[in-house]
Formats: C-alpha cells, structure tokens, sequence
C-alpha cells in the first residue's frame, strides 16, 4: 500500500484512477493542477504521484520544476501520465525528474496497476 | 612606345570598350539578380561585394557593409545565441581546406535578430593562391516556421485526439474488469466490441501521426546493437494473440545471425507492418514464417500462404492508402499505410524492401540491410511506439 498523489484535470479519468488505485488498497489524493499538487503534497507526504501535463493554472512540468526543489521530493516517484508525445517531451520531463513516461489512451487500468507496482518497486530497492 | 591612332584601330577599340561596358553592366545585374543571398570577400575576410538579397536578409545596406570585415560586421551563432568564433565561421574553413563548406547557422541582423540560413562558401583560387571567397546563404525562416506548426500539430493532434479515447478505454475496461459489479456474458462481449473499437482506434492515431513525422521531415535513427532473436520473438509474441484469434500459425526462424546495429523502434515498425498484413490477409488455417539470414546483408522476410498480391495492384503496394481489391474484401479494415510507412522507414535505415507474390499462393516481403548495419542520423522527430 502507498500513497499515491494524482494529479489530473480531467475529472472523468482522475475519478476511474482513484477507484482502480484504492481497490489495490493504495490511499489516494486528488489534485486537479499543479498548484494545487503542490500544497497536497506538503500534507499528503505521497510515495509517488501520477501526474498529467496539460493542465490549467499550473502544468505538469511547471509542477516539477518547483516540486523538485522541495525538500524528500527525491525519494518521491513520479510517473508522468499524458497524452502528449514526442521526443522533446520526453526528454523534458525525464531531465525535471520523472521516473516513467505513459501514455494515457494505451494504457488501461491492469496497464496503469503493473506500473504503478514496478516503479513503487524501485522505490523500495532504493 | 608608339600608340596606334589609326581610325580603324580607334573604331575597334571603341567597340572593344562598348562590349566590355556591356558585360560588366549584365554581370552587375547578373549578381544582384542571384536568387540567393551572396557575399564576396577578399583574402583578408573584407567584404568586396554583397548583392541585394543580403542586403534584405542582414538588415544592413552595401555601403554599410562594403570594405568591412565580414567577420566584424556580421556575427555569426549556434542556435542557442553562442557566438561562433571567426576560427569556426565557414568562410574561415574554406580557406583553411582550400575547398566548399557548407554549413547551417544562424546570423545576427543588424536589428540582432537570429536568421537561419544554409550557407555555402568556396575560396576564390587566383594564380593557385586563395585571393578571396565567395559565399552564397539561403534565409532559412520560413522553412523554420513552417516545421515548428507542423510539429506543433502533431503534439496537438496527438493529445486531442487521444484525450476522449483515454476516458473510453480506461471506463470500458474498468467495466470488462470488474470495477462496477459482475457483468452478464452478453454485457462484456459489448463491451468486448468498444474495447476493440478503441484499440483500433489508437492504431490508426498511432500509425497517422507516425506518417506525419515522417513527412514533416527526417525522423531520427537511434542506432543500437539489437539482439535479433529477442527482438524477433517480442514482435511475433505480440502479435500471437491476432494470430490465434484469426486461426494463424505463425513462426519465426534464424539460424544465422545474432545481433545487427540499427534503429529497434524502427525495425520493429518494419516488421511488424509485414507481419501484421501477412496474418490479415492469409486465410485461416494458414502459415506465417519471419525468418532471418545472412549472406551479403542481413535479410528479414515474411512469408504467408495468403491471397497474394494481384499482378496489377504489384506496382503500386507501396504508395500511400494504396489497398488491392482483394485486400479490401478480405479485411476493410486497413488503411494502406502500414506499407507505405515501412518503405520510408527503409530508406531511413539504408534498407531495402521488396516482394514478391503469387495470386491465391502468398507473399514474401523482405527487409534487407548492410552487414554493418545503419547509421545514427539525427531527424526532428522520433517515431512513436506503443508502451
């Protein structure tokens, strides 16, 4: 079980990941931008967070430029979940931090579990 | 010495003159009518003549430029805005090799703005001594504007289309899953046809949006040693499910080589392109080789016992949305593409591809590449690849 923050604007997709995630037993919070994932992960204290790109306010790549620099956000794992793909992208988000890339339209909730469990994996070897 | 003053020798002269005038005005006009940028200098890097094209471009009019150094007037920069030292500029290199250098950067106008441009420089060789050069530059921004909307469509494109499908295929398998309760045979085998639906979807989104890339420019060819047996057995594992579902066996053979250097993302687009057509368009109960071997290059080929490829539909299996009639009433869901995109993909990779193919008997499609391999070649796009 761990604490899994996510961080998506679309309510549809974040509702569906909240319930897949908390049937596998992890305890979750929800943030709809950037801004907001920043303050609940001060209180949350989360052990990875799943976060989108293209949000208002505050996108997910500003979120990591700020989150990055909090204090223990090392140790947090972070699995980039978007739509957008292409190679800048990529690398972008893997320079701020990221620990995996997925997109979202091929990814199903078994798809969504396997690597939430393999990166939380790593998290433990570490 | 006495001067000839006779009238004839005079008249001649004068005609001699004329003519001389004549040429020299056509070539002024000749220079300034260039379609390109140019810039002559002499063998101390002085800027002799400039036509009007690089006036439009630089910003600074021919006086301003005329008799001043090329190096001092118009600086030259990496794309990040660094300053190219006069020890890299091409116009110095030229010099130094003795012949062309082509090269692309960006130079600052006099309103210091960065313009892209191709340049492309010769040393002007007079009595076997470099006497000067001669530089012709091509501005590059349109071209440049152009690319970035062309890639900023495909990202758009990409997230658009994608964002409604994220919502149908995560809800319509958390239904198949369990998620909201039990459902009734009948119930998931409706919801069998939306996920299907969907995956197909993300296909076809997968597969245009690579057409896209590749049109819009090179994609980049990410060289690596790839275990061919590993890569080989991912592919048909991938596709066994198909395989089964269309009632297809389907094998794969090497008894030759191990490893090649070359792109996986791409190779495997290749092959799986050829494989994926051969299972679609075999009948059931048929057969389905990929096998590799080695002689002079490395050849992959795919080989069915399928409907074949009509003699007149031969010439045309590789154009874009190109589908034969029988392909079309065998299986209406392909889009002619796939085969088109692994015909560019070849050339990419410095690969060949053909066939060969017998109505009603099968088709073999083969991929060819050199012993040693591509080589890495840098492009502005990456092809996509499903997780």
């Amino acid at each position: 079980m761990a604490n899994i923050l996510l961080v998506e604007d679309d309510k549809d997709l974040i509702e569906a990941y909240a319930l897949v995630l908390k049937a596998a037993n992890h305890k979750i919070k929800k943030a709809y931008n950037g801004n907001e994932a920043l303050l609940a992960a001060k209180e949350f204290k989360p052990d990875l967070i799943l976060l989108d790109l293209l949000m208002p306010i505050k996108s997910g790549k500003e979120f990591l430029k700020d989150y990055k620099k909090a204090k223990n956000s090392k140790e947090v794992k972070i699995i980039v979940f978007s739509n957008l793909q292409d190679s800048n992208e990529l690398e972008d988000v893997y320079s701020l931090g990221a620990d995996r890339y997925i997109i979202k339209s091929w990814t199903g909730p078994h798809g969504l579990l396997k690597i939430v469990d393999e990166v939380l994996e790593t998290k433990d070897t570490n | 010495m006495p001067v000839n003053t006779d009238k004839s020798t005079i008249s001649k002269l004068k005609k001699e003159l004329s003519i001389a005038h004549r040429d020299l005005k056509k070539a002024s006009t000749l220079f300034s009518s260039i379609g390109e940028a140019v810039i002559v200098t002499d063998e101390y890097g002085r800027i002799e003549r400039v036509n009007s094209l690089t006036e439009k471009i630089l910003g600074y009019s021919s006086n301003e430029m005329i008799g001043q150094r090329f190096f001092n007037i118009v600086k030259a920069v990496n794309e990040d805005g660094t300053l190219i030292p006069e020890i890299d500029r091409p116009i110095t290199k030229a010099f130094l090799k003795g012949s062309a250098v082509f090269e692309r950067l960006y130079y600052l106008t006099k309103y210091n703005s960065m313009v892209p441009v191709d340049t492309n420089v010769s040393p002007i060789i007079f009595n076997n001594k470099p006497s000067g050069a001669i530089e012709v530059f091509r501005d590059l921004t349109d071209e440049y504007i152009k690319e970035k909307i062309q890639s900023e469509f495909i990202s758009l494109a990409s997230h658009q289309l994608r964002t409604p499908l994220s919502s149908i295929n995560t809800y319509s398998q958390m239904l198949s899953q369990g998620y909201a309760g039990k459902l009734t045979s009948k119930q998931l085998s409706f919801v069998s046809v939306i996920e299907k639906a969907t995956s197909r979807m993300n296909d076809l989104i997968h597969t245009l949006l690579n057409v896209t890339r590749i049109e819009a420019g090179n994609i980049t060819v990410n060289v690596k040693s790839i275990d061919i047996d590993n890569l080989c057995d991912e592919i048909v594992g991938s596709l066994e499910y198909l395989a089964l579902e269309r009632g297809i066996s389907i094998k794969y053979t090497n008894d030759s080589i191990t490893s090649v250097e070359s792109d996986p993302v791409l190779l495997r687009e290749v092959l799986s392109n050829f494989l994926t057509n051969a299972i679609k368009y075999t009948p059931r109960g048929g057969r389905v080789t990929l096998r590799v071997e080695a002689n002079d290059r490395v050849v992959f080929s795919v080989k069915d016992n399928g409907y074949g490829i009509p003699e007149q539909s031969k010439n045309y299996v590789f154009s874009k949305f190109y589908r034969a009639n029988n392909a079309v009433k065998n299986d209406v869901t392909g889009t002619g593409i796939g085969l088109y995109l692994a015909k560019e993909i070849a050339e990419r990779l410095e690969g060949d591809i053909w066939f060969k193919s017998e109505i009603n008997k099968g088709s073999t499609f083969y991929f060819s590449l050199p012993l040693i391999g591509s080589a890495e070649k840098q492009g502005k796009f990456t092809l996509e690849i499903p997780n």
